[in-house]
C-alpha cells in the first residue's frame, strides 16, 4: 500500500514541477530560453527590469532610449519619425546609476550594430555627491539578465510567479489579452487625462512658495553661495557606460527638463557643475549633449508637468522634435528652451541654468 | 541552506538519499556519506564554523575515551567546562562585556561575536552526553558514529535535541529492513507538512506582525493583539515546522528521532504547556538541570530555586538577553505558582484553565519577541487599550489558518501516523503541496526559521 503512495506521489510531484518547468521554458517569459517557441507581441512582465534585455536582444530595434521615468514618456514612435530609425524604450522607473550603466553595457553586447542612443540624463540620479545608492530598495534588479553568464539566466526560473507569466505571456501570443508593456517598450504611465493644473500645482510648489518661486528669489541665491568643489562619484559609471555603448552609434545625452522650481533647490550649482562634467565625457565619445534642464519658457510653464521632474505627453513629443533641431542646427535654441553642452556650439554652456531673478514669460 | 528552499528539496536532499540507499547495505560507507552531507549542509552557511564543529566534537569525543580508560570525574567537569565555556563565548561574552561596560557607565563595546549557527543545539547534546557518562549511562562509540549524532544534518542547526543513546544504535540498523516504504511515506509526510505550515502560514504570519513589532510606540488595541497572537502563532508553527521537517527526514533515512511538539496551545495550565512545548529542550533541562539541582522532592523552597534556575536559564539559552531571562522567570514562577496550587487540590474547569494559560503565554511570548523591556512595555500597553482601539492593521486570513492549526486541527504526528492512509490519493495531495511549496519559495529568499537564533 505505502509503495503506491510513494509513486503517487513521486509521479505527481516530478509531474507538476516538470510540466511547470516545461511550460516555463517554453513560453520563456524572460526570453532566456534556448528552447522558447513563443512569438512575442508584447510582454507579460510589467516590471521594466525584466522586459528591456529581451527589447535589446530581440534585433527588432536599431535605436534605444535610454534612463528613467523622465525619458519614459517619449514615445518610440515619435522618435522614429524625427530621427528616423526603430527606436524602443529601455527606461526603467526609478533606475539608479548602477541599474542604466548595466542597461547601456547590456546595449553594448547584445546590440551592436545600434546606430543611435538617446540617453536621458536624471540629474538627481547621476550628479549626487555620494554615491546613489545600488538599487531601488522597491524593485529587484535582476543582475543576471544583465551579465556576460548565460547560464545564471536560469536562476529562480522555477517559481509561482513564473508560472503565473508563462500563462499571461501565452495569452498574448494568442491574442487572448493586451501585453502589459508593447514590444517597443512604450506605455505612457502618467496619463494625461488625470492631469489637472491644481494638482499639478500643488506637487510643483511643495517645496517653493509659488510667488517667491515665480522670482527666482527662494533658494537661489543661497545655492550660488554654497558652490563647494564636490565630486559626482556616479559619473566614473556613465563613463564606463558611454564606453561600452556600439562605438559606430550615435549618442545622444538629453538632460530632461524639469521644472524651474527643481533649479532653485540648494544643490543648483553643484548640478551645473555635474553637467559640465557630464558634458566633458560625451565629448570624449563625441556625442551630443542637450540641456533641456534650464529656465526657459518650457520649464516656467506649470502646464506641461505632472510635478517637478515628470512632464506631459506634450512636451515629450515637443522635445524629440527638438532633439532632431539641435542634431541639426548644433547650436542653442534660439528660443532658449535648450542648449548645448557637447556637440555642438553653446553660448552659454558656461552660464548657470540661465536662471533669471525675474519670470520668462 | 534551508530545508524549504530549492537548493535543498531538489538538490541537496535527492542526492544525498542517492548516495545513503546507495550504500545502504554499507554501514561504514552510509554513515561516511552522511557525514560529507552534514559538513556540506552546515558549511553552506558559514564554512569558517566547520572547524568549530568538528573541533568541540572531536575533543568531546577524546574526552569521553579518557574518561572510559580512566573514569574521573575530573575529564568530565573539563569536558563540560570547555563546552559550555565555548557555547559562553559565542554566544553570551558580548551580552556579559555590554552589561558590565553599561553598569559601569562606560560605552558599549564595538566589536561582535558571529555565533556559529546551531550551536546551543549541538553543545547541549555533547554536555549531556558526558553527564550520561558520568552517571554510567553513556555508552561507549566510535569516533565516526560519534560524529554522526552530532552532525547529522537533519537536527544539527535547530533540533530536536537528540541523546545519544536513542540515535547512535539506530545507526546500526539497515535503512533497508522491513516497513521501509512506511518509513518514507511518513517522512515525506512530515517534510510537506513542515513545509507546508512554514511556508504557507508561518511566513506570511511574520511579514503581517514584524512591522507591528517594530513601531517603536504603543500600538492600537487590535493592532496589538494581532501583533501577540500573531507572534504566538508564528512562533510555534515556524518552529514546529522545523522539528517536522527534521523528523520527517530522519524517517527517509531510516531514524526515528524523538518528537518536539505536542499541540502545546491546548494546554490547560502552565505545567502541561511545557510537557508539550519543544519537548526534548523541556526534558534535557528535567534531567540535567532541574532535578540535579533537587527537584520537587526535597522540599518548598528547593524546588522553588531549582525552578527558578532552570527557567531563567532555560530564558538565558534562548538569547543573551534580558528579555529572555525575565520570560524564562515569568515562566518559572508561573510553574511555581501552577504547582502549590494543584497541590493544594485547586482545580480550574478546562476553558477557564486553558484560557488563563494562553493569555500567559501570549503575554510571555510578547516578552519574549520584544527587543527590550521598553518596546515590550509597549505592546503591553498596546493590548490593554492605552494607545486606541482599532488600529491600521485589518486582521488577515492567515492568522485564522494558524489558529485553526495550532489549535484544533490534530498534531503532524496524530496526522501522519493515525489520520494518514496510504492511499495514493493521498500521496498525490501531498505531491501537489509540495510543488505548491517548491513554486512559492523559489519567488524570494526563503526566510529563515526563528529558532535559527538560538
Amino acid at each position: 500500500m505505502w509503495s503506491r503512495f510513494l509513486w503517487a506521489f513521486g509521479l505527481t510531484a516530478l509531474t507538476g514541477l516538470a510540466g511547470c518547468l516545461l511550460l516555463i521554458l517554453l513560453v520563456d517569459p524572460l526570453g532566456v530560453s534556448p528552447i522558447g517557441v513563443i512569438s512575442k507581441p508584447g510582454y507579460a512582465v510589467s516590471d521594466r527590469r525584466f522586459v528591456a534585455p529581451q527589447i535589446i536582444a530581440s534585433g527588432d530595434f536599431d535605436s534605444f532610449l535610454v534612463g528613467t521615468s523622465t525619458i519614459h514618456h517619449v514615445d518610440p514612435a515619435r522618435a522614429n519619425s524625427a530621427l528616423g530609425g526603430r527606436f524602443a524604450t529601455v527606461a526603467i522607473h526609478g533606475g539608479t546609476p548602477y541599474e542604466l550603466t548595466k542597461m547601456m553595457q547590456l546595449i553594448g553586447r547584445n546590440a551592436p550594430q545600434a546606430k543611435r542612443i538617446i540617453i536621458g540624463v536624471d540629474a538627481r540620479r547621476w550628479c549626487k555627491t555620494e554615491p546613489y545608492a545600488q538599487y531601488n530598495p522597491k524593485v529587484l534588479f535582476p543582475d543576471w539578465l544583465y551579465d556576460e553568464s548565460r547560464v545564471n539566466d536560469f536562476q529562480g526560473l522555477l517559481n509561482l510567479k513564473m508560472v503565473g507569466y508563462s500563462v499571461r505571456q501565452f495569452k498574448i501570443a494568442a491574442g487572448w489579452r493586451a501585453p502589459l508593456i508593447p514590444a517597443t517598450g512604450y506605455s505612457n504611465s502618467l496619463v494625461d487625462s488625470r492631469w489637472s493644473l491644481s494638482t499639478a500645482r500643488k506637487n510643483l510648489y511643495k517645496k517653493h512658495k509659488k510667488d517667491a518661486a515665480a522670482h527666482g528669489l527662494d533658494d537661489a541665491d543661497e545655492a550660488a553661495d554654497t558652490e563647494g568643489k564636490h565630486d559626482h562619484p556616479d559619473l566614473v559609471s556613465l563613463d564606463r557606460a558611454l564606453t561600452a555603448l556600439p562605438a559606430q552609434a550615435d549618442v545622444i545625452l538629453v538632460v530632461m527638463p524639469s521644472h524651474f522650481t527643481a533649479l532653485l533647490n540648494k544643490d543648483r550649482s553643484d548640478i551645473e557643475r555635474c553637467k559640465r562634467e557630464i558634458a566633458a565625457l560625451v565629448d570624449k565619445r563625441h556625442g551630443t549633449m542637450i540641456d533641456f534642464r534650464i529656465d526657459s519658457a518650457w520649464t516656467r510653464n506649470d502646464e506641461n508637468f505632472f510635478d517637478e521632474n515628470h512632464f506631459r505627453v506634450g512636451l515629450a513629443e515637443a522635445l524629440i522634435k527638438r532633439v532632431k533641431q539641435a542634431m541639426d542646427q548644433k547650436q542653442d535654441a534660439e528660443d532658449g528652451v535648450y542648449r548645448m553642452l557637447a556637440g555642438g556650439k553653446s553660448l552659454s554652456r558656461n552660464a548657470d541654468a540661465g536662471l533669471s531673478t525675474s519670470p520668462r514669460r | 541552506m534551508l530545508f524549504q528552499s530549492q537548493g535543498f528539496i531538489l538538490i541537496f536532499l535527492p542526492a544525498t538519499l542517492a548516495a545513503f540507499y546507495a550504500l545502504a547495505n554499507r554501514p561504514t560507507g552510509r554513515e561516511y556519506a552522511l557525514i560529507l552531507a552534514s559538513l556540506i549542509f552546515y558549511g553552506w552557511w558559514d564554512p569558517r564554523f566547520i572547524p568549530l564543529l568538528v573541533g568541540q566534537t572531536i575533543f568531546t569525543w577524546m574526552i569521553a575515551e579518557a574518561f572510559l580508560r580512566k573514569p574521573s570525574p575530573f575529564w568530565i567537569w573539563i569536558g563540560v567546562a570547555a563546552n559550555l565555556a565555548v557555547l559562553g563565548f559565542f554566544k553570551y561574552a558580548l551580552f556579559v562585556a555590554g552589561a558590565a561596560v553599561s553598569f559601569v557607565g562606560l560605552p558599549e563595546p564595538g566589536w561582535n561575536i558571529v555565533l556559529p549557527i546551531g550551536i546551543s543545539f549541538y553543545t547541549f547534546e555533547l554536555v549531556s552526553y558526558l553527564v550520561d557518562l558520568k552517571r554510567g549511562t553513556g555508552g561507549h562509540y566510535g569516533l565516526r558514529k560519534f560524529c554522526l549524532f552530532i552532525f547529522l544534518f537533519p537536527h544539527l542547526i535547530a533540533g530536536p535535541i537528540i541523546r545519544h543513546n536513542e540515535i547512535i544504535p539506530q545507526f546500526d540498523e539497515s535503512p533497508l529492513r522491513p516497513g521501509l516504504a512506511q518509513r518514507f511515506g511518513w517522512g515525506i509526510a512530515f517534510f510537506v507538512v513542515g513545509c507546508a505550515k512554514k511556508v504557507l502560514i508561518a511566513d506570511p504570519l511574520a511579514r503581517i506582525i514584524d512591522p507591528i513589532f517594530n513601531i517603536h510606540r504603543i500600538p492600537a488595541l487590535t493592532d496589538a493583539w494581532l501583533g501577540a497572537l500573531g507572534f504566538t502563532f508564528q512562533l510555534f508553527l515556524d518552529f514546529s515546522a522545523y522539528s517536522e521537517m527534521a523528523i520527517g527526514l530522519g524517517l527517509m533515512l531510516g531514524l526515528r528521532f524523538p518528537d518536539n511538539f505536542n499541540v502545546p496551545y491546548r494546554a490547560t495550565d502552565i505545567r502541561e504547556f511545557w510537557r508539550r512545548w519543544h519537548m526534548t529542550l523541556s526534558r534535557w533541562l528535567r534531567d540535567y538541570l532541574y532535578i540535579p539541582l533537587g527537584g520537587s522532592r526535597n522540599g518548598t523552597a528547593v524546588y522553588i530555586k531549582a525552578t527558578l534556575i532552570t527557567m531563567g536559564l532555560c530564558g538565558l539559552w534562548h538569547g543573551a538577553g534580558f528579555t529572555f531571562i525575565a520570560w524564562g522567570l515569568m515562566h518559572g514562577v508561573a510553574l511555581i505558582v501552577c504547582h502549590v496550587w494543584q497541590r493544594n487540590g485547586r482545580e480550574l474547569s478546562a476553558p477557564v484553565g486553558w484560557a488563563v494559560t494562553m493569555v500567559f503565554v501570549i503575554v510571555g511570548w510578547v516578552v519574549f519577541r520584544a527587543d527590550d523591556f521598553a518596546s515590550a512595555g509597549q505592546m503591553l500597553a498596546g493590548m490593554i487599550g492605552s494607545g486606541g482601539i482599532a488600529g491600521d492593521t485589518r486582521w488577515p486570513l492567515v492568522l485564522a489558518a494558524a489558529a485553526l492549526v495550532s489549535l484544533v486541527g490534530p498534531s503532524t504526528k496524530d496526522f501522519v501516523e493515525e489520520n494518514l492512509q496510504p492511499r495514493p490519493i493521498y500521496g498525490a495531495g501531498l505531491a501537489a503541496t509540495a510543488v505548491l511549496v517548491i513554486l512559492l519559495v523559489g519567488m524570494g529568499q526563503p526566510q529563515n526559521f526563528i529558532y535559527f537564533q538560538f
